[in-house]
């Protein structure tokens, strides 16, 4: 039992270590609950601020409450519960009190000053060129991904499929459906997730070089009317040989139809 | 057209909500009668919406249910919620002078410091508009919106490939977000659920944040101009330094504001800390109390984990509020505020 317990509060910690990485706001929080604890003018919010998250602690590392936690939400997602630290009201609070405590306004200029730094060098930016790009459409989603599934649409709609059937390579499935629900994947990310068993079609289109017979023979029995390859692998002919016809390339990638569908 | 569809989605993401709320933020505002109302309008407006949404959608899902109809039958609720709100906000007197001072009084309340904090805010929010962050759980989220636009039915599909479910989904069926997402898209003349989710919902949800944070300021330092702004000041500054790692809240208030989860840790954290402050510490009465349902509604209707992530706040807070004022008459309200959640957390047990 005590190991278990045990097992437990390190997996905490590792899940703590993970959310907080190498920033220090973990200490600026500890000082700010402290300040908060034991200014006189900040008595008022002692209880809200200091008392719930020392009890959110509690909940959190406390290895049985974890547990049941754990058993309710699985432990793959446990590090979600460090959100219910109010760590940005809480350390605001603090230094609005640490600020306005002194009296003297170039005093209260250069705390507030060193708590700004004290921040900017404790975490990290999130408004930089690796989180967020240049939006590349109004739909934010890989613009290969829009021509591919605008080909495939418009191409079923002249041939009369009603429900087209499609597949494409890992790049490409998690966003087809977020622009066209109406063409149906033989994949989508819950196979990359390993949610579902990976498939001989999955692992034959994400190969370094798909054959193609095999390729069309897996589509044709995975009902997939559509094939969807980086244009880069050029097998247009190999693959019309399997009776599948390129109709379009767009965004780097080549589409090809099953002659075949009836 | 696209002007159009727009506007529609404006009209019922932000004007429906602050009509809605016009009318509960006289009645949980007795004590103050003036500080926030138009916040608190909004604030209370988004959350009974949420909450009417999810309390609609998922008996809904489960009787099968076109998308239509929940739609449709969650606007015509909507009106009506808006309707009585409006009438009973105009025949109060108090509401429109609160209202004319409020705006005769706007630019005594504007300060340099205040003028920083709103540039920062509206800087963030062009910043999540303008740009993109491609995160792949979008495939589940926004496809399921998607996909329930097209085949008009509530997840009855399976987002990722468009096949039909086997089994009900019941990590999700209970979180009808992608689901409101769907509806805004069929109610405002089939404007893209991508579009919504991608391009118009992320600048609002990070002004949404702010102004619960803005509510907060006003509550622990009523009266201090200065202090509120300061605050605030600070609180945007954590909130963009919050990069450390890709859990924090901060990230994905900024990076996937769209997605339900992003919506449990940015929006529903400061907002149960300010009503359950309301309700237990300043005891504004039942109206405060129905609005702590309404937003431990809207957890659940965010994701699953806002079942958890509201029920542990709220237990909480009522234990602390408790012990500090010795007061204990709290508890059984804390549990009807809490039973949506209860609810769902049992469904989850027994799917």
């Amino acid at each position: 039992m005590a190991s278990a317990f045990s097992d437990i509060f390190q997996e905490v910690s590792g899940y703590f270590s993970n959310y907080f990485a190498d920033s220090f706001y973990p200490l600026l929080f500890l000082l700010a609950l402290l300040l908060i604890f034991f200014h006189p003018g900040a008595k008022k919010e002692r209880a809200a601020l200091c008392g719930s998250n020392l009890l959110f602690l509690v909940i959190i590392f406390c290895p049985l409450t974890a547990y049941l936690v754990m058993k309710m939400i699985g432990s793959l997602v446990y590090w979600r519960m460090f959100w219910l630290l109010t760590i940005p009201l809480t350390l605001a609070f603090a230094l609005v009190w640490l600020i306005t405590g002194f009296s003297r306004k170039t005093v209260r200029a250069l705390t507030a000053v060193l708590a700004a730094a004290a921040i900017i060098c404790s975490g990290q930016f999130i408004f930089t060129g690796e989180t967020f790009s240049a939006r590349a459409n109004y739909f934010k989603i890989p613009t290969e991904a829009i021509y591919v599934a605008e080909n495939i649409s418009e191409h079923a709609e002249e041939e009369g499929i009603e429900s087209p059937k499609a597949v494409v390579p890992i790049a490409l499935c998690s966003y087809i459906r977020q622009y066209d629900a109406g063409i149906r994947l033989a994949y989508g990310r819950n196979m990359v997730k390993g949610e579902v068993t990976q498939s001989k079609l999955y692992e034959e289109i994400n190969s370094e070089s798909p054959r193609a017979k095999r390729l069309a023979r897996l589509a044709r029995k995975a009902e997939c009317t559509y094939i969807v390859l980086p244009s880069a692998l050029s097998l247009d002919e190999k693959l019309a040989n399997n009776s599948f016809i390129k109709i379009a390339e767009a965004g780097g990638y080549a589409i090809y139809f099953d002659s075949e569908y009836e | 057209m696209a002007i159009a569809k727009v506007f529609l989605f404006f009209l019922w993401a932000v004007v429906l909500p602050f009509l809605t709320g016009s009318f509960w933020s006289l009645t949980c505002n007795k004590k103050e009668n003036k500080p926030g109302i138009l916040l608190l309008a909004c604030f209370y407006g988004v959350f009974i919406e949420f909450a009417l949404f999810e309390c609609l959608a998922i008996p809904m899902v489960f009787l099968r249910c076109s998308l239509q109809q929940l739609s449709f039958a969650w606007l015509i609720l909507s009106l009506l919620c808006a309707a009585f709100s409006l009438y009973k906000t105009l025949s109060s007197a108090r509401f429109l002078s609160v209202f004319h001072e409020k705006l005769e009084g706007a630019h005594q309340r504007f300060t340099p410091l205040l003028g920083v904090v709103l540039l920062c805010v509206f800087l963030q929010a062009a910043c999540v508009t303008f740009s993109q962050h491609i995160d792949d759980d979008d495939a589940f989220y926004v496809a399921t919106a998607v996909t329930a636009v097209e085949t008009d039915t509530l997840m009855e599909y399976n987002p990722y490939t468009g096949n039909l479910y086997q089994n009900i989904p019941t990590r999700y069926v209970l979180s009808a977000w992608p689901l409101y997402l769907a509806a805004l898209s069929t109610l405002c003349a089939g404007l893209h659920p991508t579009l919504i989710a991608h391009l118009l919902l992320p600048g609002l949800i990070v002004l949404f944040a702010y102004l619960i944070y803005a509510l907060i300021a006003r509550d622990l330092f009523a009266d201090d101009h200065h202090k509120q702004d300061l605050f605030l000041l600070f609180v945007v500054l954590i909130l963009s330094f919050s990069g450390f790692s890709v859990y924090s809240s901060g990230v994905f208030l900024f990076t996937r504001g769209w997605q339900g989860k992003a919506l449990v840790a940015a929006i529903i954290q400061p907002a149960l800390f300010y009503l359950c402050r309301r309700a237990m510490k300043d005891a504004e009465g039942k109206a405060a109390w129905f609005q702590l349902f309404c937003a431990v509604t809207s957890a659940c209707m965010f994701s699953s984990m806002g079942v958890v992530l509201s029920i542990l706040p709220v237990a909480v807070y009522t234990v602390v509020y408790g012990f500090e004022q010795k007061k204990w008459q709290y508890l059984p309200c804390s549990l009807l505020a809490c039973s949506s959640a209860v609810v769902c957390g049992v469904v989850y047990l027994v799917l």
